[in-house]
């Protein structure tokens, strides 16, 4: 399944959320995912706990961030979230932040099952026309919208 | 020449480095062996001989290489502007094929 797919079956989306730091940001993505029933809660705990261990490793490129953790802490199904930020955090790395784009990862297995979708997620976050997109969307509709022209 | 992506679990960050790289290595026609891990999992591969690792720079301090293995801590994982000059550098600084 790819990543569009994933985030239009299950509607894992929110736009313009409010998050008051980088552990709020993430809770929204693996909230999304554990309503979806693809995650248990204590996925959530995972990645904030490996954060403050390593560091923020997954932030991909200014703004953006791809926050998962492994498949035993707690991922029931192979699965994505997409969360815009109304403001944007900072996960403490110069570079990168303020964060205003993250997508939620939840896979069961650690490399084949997950290539699809993940070059997918390279090839949207490469194409800044699409990014632009993303980051202006005001509602979830207009995400889906996009989503869907992607797709196709 | 093998070449190695590393992150904190080997589930995501790695693949989205591999795939770049892959790209990149493709469009300029270098012949390598690309693959993926998680730090945990890190030494076994570098005893196997790695020419280039890449990882996020927060994750460089955890990586202990063999004089072989050049590290390359990224800012930008998705920028090939970044990490593309680096490992041009790396290979023709050392000769590597």
């Amino acid at each position: 399944m790819t990543f569009t797919h994933h985030l239009l079956s299950r509607n894992t989306i929110a736009v313009k959320a409010k998050a008051a730091d980088w552990k709020e940001a993430v809770k929204i993505g693996t909230d999304l995912l554990v309503k979806a029933g693809t995650i248990e809660p204590r996925y959530y705990d995972a990645i904030i706990n490996q954060t403050e261990e390593l560091g923020p490793y997954y932030l991909l490129a200014p703004g953006l961030a791809m926050p998962h953790g492994r498949p035993e802490e707690g991922v029931l199904e192979n699965s994505f979230a997409l969360v815009t930020l109304e403001t944007p955090v900072n996960f403490g790395d110069q570079y990168n932040d303020p964060i205003e784009i993250l997508i939620t990862l939840a896979a069961t297995d650690a490399k084949t099952q997950n290539e699809e979708a993940i070059v997918q997620v390279v090839t949207i976050f490469d194409d800044d026309e699409v990014v632009e997109k993303l980051r202006s969307a005001r509602t979830v509709e207009e995400v889906r919208t996009l989503l869907t022209t992607i797709q196709e | 020449m093998k070449i190695l992506a590393i992150c904190g679990n080997g589930m995501g960050t790695s693949l989205v480095i591999k795939m770049k790289v892959k790209k990149f290595l493709e469009a300029n026609n270098i012949n390598a062996q690309v693959e993926s891990c998680a730090l945990s999992e890190a030494a076994g591969y570098l005893a196997q001989g790695i020419d280039i690792a890449l990882c996020s720079q927060q994750l460089t301090s955890g990586i202990t290489p063999p004089k072989r293995t050049h590290v390359l801590g990224l800012k930008n994982l998705m920028d090939e502007n970044e990490f593309g000059p680096a490992i041009m550098k790396i290979i023709s600084e050392n000769s590597l094929t």
